[in-house]
């Protein structure tokens, strides 16, 4: 029988993904996330319950990748 | 949106119906407009035809294309045919195609005697002309008052001239209307409305495609109000008169008593959204149009490429600064949006384009695309002598910035695996592609993802296919 299973579909850049990837080895391993088989260089299929979680990361992620010069908002 | 062509073409096939579009065709001005709209090849075509007794038939139209312009030849004539400008009819047991009979007497008319300036018969004493400055200055307070009133939610709106005794628009129902504003029901005191994500991208538009934006959602009011029987007569000719306003070169003051009824009405109408200005001499009121109306006509690149270099005011530099010469509020409000505001003087705005600002304006649902051409069609003159306008450090910055917000996309979606058979996996993925839902697929590992709303019709599906192959 097929298998179908439920979850959501991450689509990214491959940095984007091996970061989530290195999240999830990061995490305990009653809760990591990403459902087995994962899929390819720019797809994933994690749990939905760790969606937010996941996005919370990235943006965290991308935020501490940025610089702004702090001489200017003191203008 | 920007192209003139498309937006009255679009109008006509779309917008409105059939009986409206024969009264169309009665109009001088709307089929001189219609033909130059048209692609090269259709206005060929048709002027090839109005010279005819109206009725060619199939066989010698197809060869006026050489062998290897049929396809053109064919797209044309289907196009023709959209309109309703060229019919296929049965004479005599042989196809023919038949041109528009009004169409035609106009097209003659138009061609041999030229477009008669039926309106102004007499011309307006000197002394009541209007010189070209307070013109352009009155059409510009027009339309800021409304552009401003869409920023701001509160203020005036734009009024018609008391002279000429017509109730004015709903200028507040109107930008509902078109979605640009939306009724903003926190506020208890008055229902106060503020703007929305499209009148964001509509202040950053060309002049062009606001005007146009905003007569469109006029014309298709008037189409709502009137009953069916006058609504048609009255569109009509409210498409003519728009497009008289423009297309006269040389003498196009219009006298306001020589005006049909109708004609008054939207006259007036034209007069609060700043297109004519309204100016009493000799006894009579003469109506001149202003920069406004040219460029409606004119569509798109026409009048806007002149006016735009005698407008611009926007001066960007390659390290995100931005220098804007103005005294407009409303200017410095649409630049807000995205640039963050460092200095406000009497006539400069000084700000500077950052990830926070650019972003924040991404969030609201403008592309970097609005946002560079908005930079570059503002551009001041010395600005603009300079290529590329916008440097392209800041223009690619800020494409740049739009992709990282889609950097990372989630699909809740159902992953199928442990396809028995490869027929199998290859027919589910058929049909996933034909429901146009097809998110992943991987033939290596035989896995499929598609969106978990239509995992019911996958699996009826799977099932039957299942069953037809046996397995």
């Amino acid at each position: 029988m097929v298998k179908a299973t439920a979850g959501v579909l991450v689509t990214g850049d491959v940095a984007l993904i091996e970061f989530i990837r290195w999240l999830n080895e990061s995490q305990l391993p009653a809760e990591r996330f990403i459902i087995n088989g994962s899929l390819d260089d720019t797809h994933l299929f994690i749990k939905e319950s760790k969606v937010e979680f996941v996005q919370k990361k990235v943006d965290e992620w991308q935020q501490s990748l940025r610089f702004e010069p702090s001489a200017r908002e003191h203008q | 949106m920007a192209d003139g062509s498309s937006g009255l073409v679009a109008f006509i096939t779309s917008g409105i119906t059939p009986l409206q579009l024969e009264r169309l065709f009665v109009q001088p001005y709307a089929v001189v407009a219609i033909l130059r709209s048209l692609p090269p090849l259709a206005r060929h075509i048709l002027l090839r035809f109005s010279c005819t007794g109206g009725t060619v038939s199939t066989a010698t139209v197809s060869t006026w294309g050489g062998s290897d312009g049929q396809g053109k030849l064919a797209a044309a004539l289907e196009e023709l045919e959209a309109l309703r400008l060229l019919m296929q009819a049965a004479c005599k047991g042989q196809a023919v195609y038949t041109i528009h009979a009004s169409f035609q007497a106009q097209l003659r008319h138009a061609m041999c005697s030229g477009l008669l300036v039926g309106h102004a018969a007499t011309l307006p004493p000197r002394a009541a002309v209007p010189d070209a400055a307070i013109l352009a200055a009155y059409a510009r307070q027009q339309w800021e008052a409304l552009l401003l009133y869409l920023v701001g939610g509160e203020g005036t709106t734009p009024v018609a001239p008391p002279e000429l005794q017509a109730a004015s628009i709903d200028i507040r129902g109107l930008l509902v209307a078109a979605g640009l504003m939306a009724k903003d029901e926190r506020t208890q005191r008055q229902m106060s409305a503020g703007i929305t994500q499209r009148g964001f991208q509509f202040l950053l538009a060309d002049l062009y495609s606001q005007l146009w934006g905003v007569v469109r959602q006029y014309l298709s009011g008037l189409e709502a109000q009137a009953s069916d029987g006058a609504g048609g007569g009255d569109l009509a000719v409210a498409i003519n008169f728009l497009l008289c306003l423009g297309l006269q070169e040389g003498c196009n003051v219009m006298c306001h008593g020589q005006l049909g009824n109708a004609e008054k009405a939207i006259a007036a109408h034209m007069c609060q959204l700043g297109l004519l200005l309204p100016v009493a001499g000799g006894g009579e009121l003469w109506l001149h149009p202003t920069r406004l109306a040219a460029v409606l006509a004119g569509g798109g690149r026409g009048g806007e490429a002149v006016a735009a270099q005698e407008d611009g005011y926007v001066i960007v530099e390659s390290n995100f600064r931005v220098y804007a010469y103005t005294t407009s509020a409303v200017q410095v409000a649409v630049l807000r949006v995205f640039v963050r505001c460092d200095v406000l003087l009497p006539n400069l705005f000084v700000g500077t384009i950052t990830r926070d600002s650019a972003t924040s304006a991404l969030g609201l649902g403008i592309t970097s695309e609005q946002m560079v051409a908005f930079l570059r069609q503002h551009a001041h003159p010395r600005a603009a002598a300079r290529v590329p306008t916008v440097p392209s450090v800041v223009a690619d910055q800020i494409r740049l910035w739009q992709q990282e917000l889609t950097r990372l996309q989630m699909h809740s979606a159902m992953l199928y695996d442990k396809f028995e058979s490869q027929e199998l996996y290859i027919g589910a993925v058929e049909h996933a592609r034909q429901l146009g839902a097809l998110l992943f697929r991987c033939d290596k590992r035989m896995q499929l993802a598609v969106p978990a709303a239509l995992h019911g019709a996958m699996r009826t599906h799977l099932q039957e296919r299942k069953r037809a192959l046996g397995l």
